[in-house]
């Protein structure tokens, strides 16, 4: 009997063990097979994980492919005040991050101490190589400190602590070419120069993936399930050379340094194709450290700052009743000596001049002549003529804050304006729309549109804009145009007003111009007695012109021990200027005197 | 007994045939299972080895950046004049009666070029 009960137990144990391992392996099947959501989703959740990288922002090159604006690699450094408080080492951390970091250790320590938070920033943007002795691991940073004696200490593991990607914007040349190139800000927003004007291009696009880390934060590859690369942003090539640049800049600070101007700003353009090659302004700034320079420095004044011109003007108003046949060149005009009455206002040249050719009238810049040329013209025809030369109209360089000038029509005038208009008064230029007037004049009457974009190409070099030479106008017959090169020749030789422009083996065609500051409204209007805008533009060689350069100078000059202003004339001031800047281009564009390009050099015997 | 024998012998002999299909439908299903393993470790390394390489990428473009900048900043014409003062080689352009102009006119073209 015993034994069939024993059978019996055991029977039933056997039973029972085996509905105890039928229920687990259901479980497991149905849990492996049939998961119920509330058992995916937290893991899932831990899981899954998305991550977007950045697309580098494009660069910014000049005509040679040399770099001006690219993005570097820079992290964010954060801690995990929660994990540091459950798994690290919250001493540790304030004391080496600190100290690496340069942190206020008390500030770092309060930061720690906030252990409701997760993701706390100590440090934005440290550049790459500034973080050679951290390296990054799934649930922290090992860290390489330094010892006193300069030796490395034992790495040490920091948990909680996190390198973050966060490129930057570096500009290697740092202020070079400032105003052109611009900045992007902390976002990577393009905010002023080229960098705003073609954001749309240089910006990158983010990439997206989505996949699954194992236990130990490492992606499982296998589990990629969406995977989408960033695209990197397009390079934007300019027209503008940094050797020019370099040596444009130089000659205007030190311009502005020798005549104590205010500010100065210069272009250098190529003749026939309207390719700015140069565009300086100074004061200037360093693009790394855009924020800590004041907003007038950052104002590109060649494009950005409108002036009365004074006698450069006169170039494009003689040309102008030269091409309407009013005069000729060899028309006499009477200076009155330098000092003649229209409409009740006196007008003066600074050397009386008696009768003398309008050819004489550009060499000695007389304004009396040219007013009564202006006068010969008319209001309307004068209006047109500059009008024609884009006086009043952005030129269309495509930078952000170009100004149009200011240039009122003709019903707007008074009796005088004519004659002020004519001598560079009662008109706002900028000092690109003067370059660009000269070039019309060196070109043979055609305007072309000055070009600073060259192209834009695609990471993989496939190009998606490019610029071709423009024309915008003949404001002027090529006859007229060859004329008046002749006639601003004259300027730079011996008697006229532009000699300090010469360069050495070249023939220079060119127009001083200075002219009296606007007194603001709110200091009573009108004209300031002593501060002047100077400026020289002009353009060589003269027999077949490639370059046209402008130079203009805000309120230089220097007061004598009597009070008289003294150094302010832009022969005096800008002259020097351009011929420097000139003589530089000449050579390095390899211009011959002729306008071919040629030459070898050798040391001198 | 011999006759005992020859039954018993003649019971042994009675042959089970062999379950070759379940014995093919096995092998395949263990072929089967084994090469899906043998693909997914296959796959798993992969995989490693293609992430390996994308942060090898990584690190190599990153380092082609810093060196680009840094060689983009070195060649800047302040530095290069900086370098040019400190070693003192005094370097200008040439005067011009120190220019040798080398000219060469086009037989279909009136321009000079260069040589």
């Amino acid at each position: 009997m015993a034994e069939v009960r024993n059978k019996g137990r055991i029977a039933l144990l056997a039973v029972s063990i085996l509905l105890v391992f039928a229920g687990i392996a259901t479980r497991l099947v149905f849990l492996h097979l049939y998961p119920a959501d509330w058992v995916l989703e937290p893991i899932k959740k831990g899981r899954t994980f998305q991550w977007k990288p950045i697309g580098q922002r494009g660069r910014i090159v000049d005509r040679n492919g040399e770099i001006l604006a690219m993005d570097l690699a820079a992290y964010h450094v954060f801690v995990d005040p929660k994990y540091i408080a459950e798994h690290g080492d919250a001493e540790a951390v304030c004391r080496y991050l600190a100290e690496e970091f340069r942190l206020s250790p008390a500030e770092l320590e309060a930061k720690l101490r906030n252990t409701t938070r997760q993701y706390v920033r100590i440090k934005k943007h440290v550049p790459g190589h500034q973080l050679k002795r951290f390296e990054r691991k799934a649930f922290g940073v090992i860290y390489t400190p330094v010892a006193a004696g300069g030796e490395d200490e034992t790495p040490i593991y920091l948990r909680g602590v996190g390198l973050e990607e966060a490129p930057i914007r570096n500009y290697p040349k740092g202020p070079l070419m400032a105003h052109v190139v611009g900045f992007a800000n902390a976002e990577g927003v393009g905010s002023a120069g080229v960098e705003q004007r073609m954001n749309e291009y240089l910006r990158g696009k983010e990439g997206l993936r989505v996949s699954q880390r194992d236990g130990r934060r490492r992606e499982i590859y296998s589990t990629r399930t969406i995977d989408i690369d960033p695209e990197d942003g397009a390079n934007v090539e300019l027209t503008l050379d940094q050797q020019i640049q370099y040596v444009t800049e130089n000659a205007i600070e030190k311009m502005c340094r020798d005549f104590h101007a205010k500010a100065g700003w210069a272009i250098v353009q190529r003749v026939r194709t309207g390719e700015i090659l140069a565009m300086a302004s100074f004061p200037t700034y360093d693009l790394n450290r855009y924020g800590k320079a004041p907003a007038e420095w950052r104002r590109n004044r060649a494009i950005a700052f409108n002036y009365e011109p004074g006698s450069t003007m006169k170039a494009g108003v003689i040309a102008a009743a030269l091409d309407h046949q009013i005069v000729t060149e060899t028309d006499m005009v009477d200076c009155e000596n330098g000092y003649w009455v229209y409409g009740g206002k006196a007008l003066r040249d600074s050397h009386g001049e008696g009768e003398i050719s309008v050819a004489d009238v550009i060499k000695f810049s007389s304004n009396i002549g040219t007013a009564k040329i202006a006068l010969q013209m008319g209001n309307q025809l004068l209006y047109d003529s500059l009008k024609k030369f884009h006086f009043g109209t952005r030129l269309g360089l495509g930078l952000p804050g170009e100004e149009a000038g200011i240039f009122y029509s003709p019903k707007h005038w008074s009796k005088i304006s004519i004659t002020r208009i004519g001598m560079g008064h009662e008109i706002g230029v900028t000092a690109l729309q003067v370059v660009s007037m000269m070039s019309a004049i060196a070109f043979n009457g055609v305007q072309m549109k000055p070009m600073l974009i060259k192209r834009v190409t695609a990471p993989d070099g496939t190009v998606l804009l490019e610029y071709e030479p423009e024309k915008l106008g003949s404001p002027i017959r090529p006859a007229t145009a060859r004329r008046m090169q002749k006639l601003l020749a004259r300027v730079t030789e011996k008697g006229g007003t532009g000699t300090k422009a010469r360069v050495e083996g070249y023939s220079v065609a060119g127009k001083t111009g200075t002219a009296q500051k606007i007194k603001p409204a709110a200091e009573g209007g009108g004209y300031y007695a002593k501060n002047f805008i100077s400026s020289f533009v002009g353009f060589l060689p003269v027999e077949n012109p490639e370059i046209c350069i402008i130079v203009v100078a805000d309120d230089p000059g220097e007061y004598t021990e009597s009070g008289r202003k003294i150094k302010y004339y832009g022969g005096t001031v800008c002259g020097p200027t351009f011929r420097e800047i000139a003589e530089f281009a000449v050579r390095y564009l390899r211009i011959s005197p002729e306008g071919s390009r040629v030459y070898v050099a050798r040391p001198e015997s | 007994m011999a006759a005992t024998r020859k039954k018993k012998k003649k019971k042994n002999h009675v042959q089970v045939p062999f379950p070759i299909l379940l014995a093919n439908v096995l092998v395949l299903v263990a072929v089967m299972g084994l090469s899906y393993m043998g693909l997914s470790s296959r796959c798993d390394a992969l995989g490693k080895e293609i992430k390996q390489k994308e942060a090898t990428l990584a690190t190599g473009q990153k380092r082609l950046v810093n060196e680009q900048d840094r060689w983009s900043y070195i060649t800047s014409p302040a530095n290069l004049q900086r370098a040019i003062k400190k070693h003192r080689l005094n370097m200008v352009m040439p005067r011009e009666n120190q220019i040798v102009r080398v000219r060469y006119q086009m037989a279909d073209s009136k321009d000079y070029v260069g040589l």
